[in-house]
């Protein structure tokens, strides 16, 4: 699973722009699933028939990352810059950035910004060039650019990478389809696009699939220094089975489902009340006329900075709790 | 008049956080059972309630009424020493409201609690001035820890115990009224209607997760596709020191029929016109926004829902003592009633 981790986690993604790791994702099922197509809006949608095909079992994992649109180039050369997504403009800046071109740049603050006044306007992007014309060569205004990869292993158990959110449940997903026996129900693994700007591959992909039980996998913060945020899902304590988010209140049928499953199969599990973040669970829990929605979410450090950081024995506990759930239903 | 508050005691005793409203549909359907109203109840994955009412002719169009089931409320994000739980909440509060009053603890058993309060003579210069928040808040439910976890888990819905107050006039105090009083007012109204006598077959949604989004609301309408809907909500209801442009809606004077550009300006004042003629007594008010009910959720599902919004006046939202001029309340029954037989 951390290969296919880090195979994606390479990809360019940025919200809007995710048809690299859509490809990759694509030719990574295309054997062991019936049918896999990508819809105009760039998801994936991969199908495995269940012993049951009356009922269908949604998955969704969003293959979008939080970056950058170029808007400006100015006159010494310099990339102005607008947020796509919850940027967090302390953790981004003074990192190394690339354009979906390849072309790398810094991350740079304005001078004279004090700490607390810092935002995704007082950044720009260095990319070396010492004139307007010469940056136009590499980078047009409508480019987005997003925190160039990074993978570190911290210890035997823990890595730190950006963009966990939302690759590493990507390949939880992935891992899940290539790994489990035949599924309950008619099961579609979709792997969704513009997660992060507002949920909007997960809303036409769920009105293609019209799901009736549905499982989302995301990140959820984790506390690290104090926790003043409240946040209930700690790093190394297992899979989180979500009880809300700001965007959705999971349904107790699949909450108590996922918890039985834990319990019977001997998996680490936690709940996770998450005070502000939002999720495709919403989305697929509320489209048409509605399913039981659930999520289990990979507890992370530092989520929406270029180290977030997870322990691969919560990976497993997710992997493992998403195939009983795949392999056994929701009754 | 009676048998409304028959339906508002019922209602307000069941528990329906949002998104907990399943902990409900049991003893709702139960007791609307006996009413003997609906030829068909059903429940949705997204915490909605609904029966339908067939008149028997081929083809009639579908009226939809639509009140919300589910309640504000909070979830334990903690289980704490001593027998306290940590919360989070769940739709919109005022947090100062909350010290020492009671809640219902909706665990494998429903354990009563009451919110801590630290007395005034712990605390510090100011402190009574500072903003609170939920989740600074403690319930303490006196049991010892271990106890405590038997029924208790992270994630366990928490709300108000709604005890009706009987006050002067027709004036009734308690929790929840926002908006199972809707739901009361809906059912009353559909009790006056003979069925066989109607040209429309009439929903009543008793919808999920209106406090959080609307999220019952829209999903339940697309399922049941209506041809028009009307929906009932609570407002706010003017007491001294509102804001002026509430000035107009008071207490007493009837149901608040609202202009919006999230309702359909035809069918309300078709609504209008019912009420002018059959003498029930209503108000008017404007909101140029979503108007903060289901009306928007529902005039956008599907194809698109011709829906008219009418609210009853309360005072005291969202805490455990709104009070309602139960003469609104019945005559929401009364305008429910005129405007389906009317079709």
């Amino acid at each position: 699973m951390l290969n296919l981790v880090k195979k994606y986690q390479n990809a360019f993604s940025v919200s809007g722009y995710e048809a690299e790791l859509a490809e990759i994702i694509k030719n990574d099922l295309k054997d062991t699933c019936e049918e896999i197509s990508i819809d105009a809006m760039g998801n994936v949608i991969a199908f495995k028939r269940g012993k049951d095909s009356s009922k269908k079992l949604m998955i969704a994992s969003h293959m979008d990352e939080i970056g950058f649109i170029a808007t400006n180039v100015e006159e010494n050369g310099m990339i102005r810059l607008a947020p796509i997504g919850g940027i967090n403009a302390v953790a981004s800046c003074y990192h190394t950035v690339k354009f979906q071109n390849g072309t790398s740049g810094l991350l740079i603050v304005e001078d004279g910004t004090r700490a607390g006044d810092l935002t995704a306007a007082k950044l720009f992007v260095d990319i070396g060039a010492d004139s307007a014309a010469k940056a136009k060569r590499k980078v047009k205004i409508g480019d987005v650019c997003a925190l160039a990869p990074m993978f570190k292993k911290l210890s035997s158990k823990r890595y730190a990478s950006k963009a966990f959110d939302d690759r590493v449940c990507c390949a939880i997903s992935a891992y899940a389809a290539l790994n489990c026996d035949t599924p309950a129900y008619d099961t579609y693994f979709v792997f969704t696009t513009q997660e992060e700007v507002g949920c909007r591959g997960a809303k036409p992909s769920t009105f293609a699939v019209m799901p009736d039980y549905s499982i989302a996998l995301d990140v959820t913060p984790a506390p690290a220094c104090g926790n003043p945020n409240h946040l209930t899902a700690k790093l190394g304590n297992g899979a989180a089975i979500k009880i809300k988010d700001s965007s959705v209140i999971c349904s107790r049928k699949i909450v108590d489902r996922l918890t039985d499953l834990a319990e019977e199969k001997g998996i680490k599990y936690q709940y996770e009340v998450l005070l502000a973040g939002g999720t495709d669970t919403s989305a697929m829990q509320i489209t048409a006329a509605g399913s039981y929605a659930g999520c289990i979410s990979l507890p992370t450090r530092y989520v929406h900075t270029p180290v977030e950081t997870i322990d691969t024995d919560d990976l497993k506990a997710c992997a493992d709790l998403l195939i009983a759930f795949i392999e056994n239903g929701a009754e | 008049m009676e048998q409304l508050y028959t339906l508002v005691e019922n209602f307000t005793t069941y528990p329906g956080v949002s998104g907990f409203e399943d902990m409900a549909f049991d003893d709702l359907k139960k007791y609307v059972e006996t009413l003997d109203l609906f030829d068909e109840i059903g429940t949705t994955p997204v915490g909605s309630f609904y029966g339908i009412m067939r008149c028997g002719k081929e083809n009639a169009p579908l009226i939809l009424c639509d009140a919300h089931l589910d309640t504000v409320g909070f979830v334990v994000t903690e289980i704490c020493e001593g027998g306290f739980l940590r919360i989070a909440p769940v739709g919109g509060f005022a947090a100062k409201i909350l010290p020492s009053s009671e809640v219902n603890v909706y665990g494998k058993k429903t354990i009563v609690g009451v919110f801590a309060s630290k007395p005034p003579h712990l605390q510090e210069a100011g402190e009574s001035e500072r903003k609170m928040e939920v989740t600074e808040l403690f319930i303490d439910t006196g049991l010892r820890l271990e106890e405590l976890k038997k029924y208790v888990r992270v994630g366990t819905s928490a709300g108000f115990p709604c005890k009706l107050s009987k006050l002067l006039g027709e004036n009734l105090a308690g929790a929840g009224f926002d908006d199972r009083l809707c739901g009361a007012s809906i059912v009353r109204g559909l009790m006056m209607l003979d069925k066989k006598e109607l040209n429309v077959d009439v929903a009543f949604q008793f919808s999920g997760g209106e406090e959080i989004g609307y999220k019952g609301a829209m999903t339940t309408a697309y399922k049941l596709n209506p041809d028009k809907a009307i929906v009932i909500d609570v407002t706010h209801a003017f007491v001294p020191g509102a804001p002026k442009p509430r000035e107009s809606v008071r207490a007493g004077k009837g149901g608040d029929i609202c202009f919006s550009p999230q309702t359909n300006r035809a069918f309300t004042k078709y609504a209008i016109a019912v009420a002018e003629k059959e003498g029930i007594p209503y108000q008017l008010s404007a909101s140029p926004g979503r108007t903060g009910t289901n009306s928007n959720a529902v005039q956008t599902a599907g194809n698109g829902i011709p829906t008219f919004l009418v609210s009853i006046p309360l005072k005291n939202m969202h805490t455990m003592s709104e009070i309602v001029d139960m003469n609104d309340a019945y005559n929401v029954s009364r305008l429910v009633a005129a405007v389906i037989k009317s079709m």
